[in-house]
């Protein structure tokens, strides 16, 4: 079958799924990790090199965590979630408290929670995606909850969450606080050695720059997780069960050296090119207002936010738009729910087929933000009013 | 006419829609077609398109210049709208389709 259509280069504007491009470096890490000899985890002699510690001091510092031991890795930030929420071996009768803006990372796993007589309480966000701090306070303090999780920016809206306050308190009434990070780490800061934030997961496909399968938890002294995943850890193979000592206790089976390689070469390259965010927020502000004057239906969280943009184009569904998009320009986005399908029922009427997802990178340029508001113009222009 | 079909996903569970290349244009597909119900091209996008519909249900949008159509079944009776969908694909003459003699 022949295909006849012009060429054009492929926009990528899904960077908030994964980030694209990747810096050089990334790929050339990852290369040479595969074809160097592989690194024994966790038992390494001084002249060989360890790279899932060297990953560990790197997060440490961008984490702000006073211990790198305390960052165990693993493969997304899923993984890092599904390891807090299940290892905190709540019983029937106990409660989880978590916002609407949550992942299905973090739904799924507290629904099966749910399932088994833990109680969970979703607190509503507001029309922007951001989590409404007075409800919040309110569920913490009605159901003094185990755990309570929130995310660190809406991965549907780009709301960033003041999580501090948020974890101050739930802290306040006794809950272990888990923070998603997944949006938020390399772009926004937060603060590990913070005494309110437990955990914290991440992962290292997204702002970090670093390759798929990479990511984790960051677990603070004095935290008891049970591990989830139980296996060999290379040392103290003599015991029956994992080993107490963090990060071997929650990492069972060989890592995945070479992406960690990848994530750490990203991280060093990022410390040395800072990503600029005002010029991030100026790029937001143009796609904003583009898709705006274009006749989109933006939401707009206002700041702070993380560099997405969701719209909806009336008349037509989000799934069409994207299609459209694809098929006709070459633009990648994300359409539907976002994995996050909570949130649509607080940020207003006729978003049951969700939003259309633009989420831009410090790479993605003027000239393509421009391409895809043209698109939409186009869109807007001859697929309506009929 | 040969195809190849493969369901296209997304964040509904009842979605029924299905992508299938074609041995032809969906240009010529779509003007092959005597019995649609309501048909619309957009000639204003970088690539022109069409969406069509049947009386059934079944809904066909394709960009005229792919070999590549995306149908969509209602979500109810979608099988017996694929079986009989891909029926009618597989009497029709490619080569008679390309030439606009079908």
């Amino acid at each position: 079958m022949t295909e006849s259509s012009n060429d054009f280069a492929p926009i990528y504007l899904n960077n908030a799924a994964t980030s694209f491009p990747k810096p050089d470096c990334v790929a050339e890490a990852m290369a040479q990790a595969v074809s160097s000899l592989p690194g024994g985890d966790n038992r390494d002699s001084m002249e060989r090199r360890n790279v899932n510690d060297e990953l560990r001091i790197a997060l440490a510092e961008l984490l702000h965590a006073p211990d790198h031991r305390r960052i165990v890795l693993g493969s997304n930030a899923t993984w890092g979630l599904n390891e807090a929420i299940f290892g905190l071996k709540l019983v029937a009768g106990d409660c989880i408290v978590a916002s609407m803006a949550e992942h299905n990372s973090v739904i799924r796993p507290v629904e099966a929670l749910a399932a088994k007589g833990i109680e969970v309480a979703y607190v509503p966000v507001d029309a922007a995606g951001r989590i409404d701090a007075s409800a919040w306070k309110a569920a913490i303090e009605k159901r003094s909850p185990k755990l309570a999780v929130c995310t660190h920016a809406s991965n549907v809206t780009g709301a960033i969450n003041d999580v501090a306050g948020l974890a101050a308190v739930a802290k306040a009434h006794g809950a272990i606080t888990l923070v998603d990070a997944a949006q938020t780490l390399g772009l926004v800061e937060i603060d590990a050695s913070d005494p309110n934030i437990d955990m914290i997961a991440f992962t290292g496909h997204k702002y970090l720059l670093g390759p798929q399968g990479t990511g984790g938890l960051y677990v603070s002294e004095g935290v008891d997780l049970e591990p989830h995943a139980i296996g060999g850890t290379g040392v103290r193979s003599d015991l029956a069960k994992m080993p107490d000592e963090y990060p071997m206790h929650l990492e069972a089976g060989t890592s995945n050296e070479p992406s960690n390689a990848g994530l750490l070469a990203a991280i060093r390259w990022a410390k040395g090119n800072p990503v600029d965010l005002g010029e991030l927020a100026e790029k937001r502000s143009r796609l904003r207002d583009g898709l705006t004057e274009a006749g989109a239906r933006v939401i707009d969280p206002g700041a702070p936010s993380t560099p997405v943009v969701s719209f909806t184009v009336e008349g037509l569904t989000p799934g069409y738009v994207g299609e459209l998009l694809f098929d006709c320009y070459d633009i990648i986005c994300r359409t539907g729910l976002h994995c996050a399908p909570k949130i649509f029922g607080c940020l207003g009427e006729g978003l049951e087929s969700g939003t259309v997802r633009i989420s831009l990178s410090r790479f993605t340029t003027d000239e393509e933000i421009d391409a895809l508001i043209g698109a939409i113009d186009d869109i807007i222009s001859s697929e309506t009013g009929f | 006419m040969e195809f190849t079909c493969k369901k296209i996903e997304n964040c509904f569970t009842n979605s029924a829609n299905f992508q299938y290349a074609l041995e032809v244009r969906a240009e010529s597909f779509m003007g092959a077609i005597d019995d649609w119900e309501s048909i619309r091209v957009n000639e204003k996008l970088r690539r022109p398109t069409f969406i069509g519909a049947f009386a059934d249900g079944i809904q066909v949008k394709g960009v005229l210049a792919k070999n590549s159509i995306r149908v969509g079944y209602p979500e109810d009776r979608w099988e017996d709208c694929k079986e009989r969908f891909e029926a009618r694909l597989s009497a029709m003459d490619a080569a008679k389709i390309s030439e606009g003699t079908e």
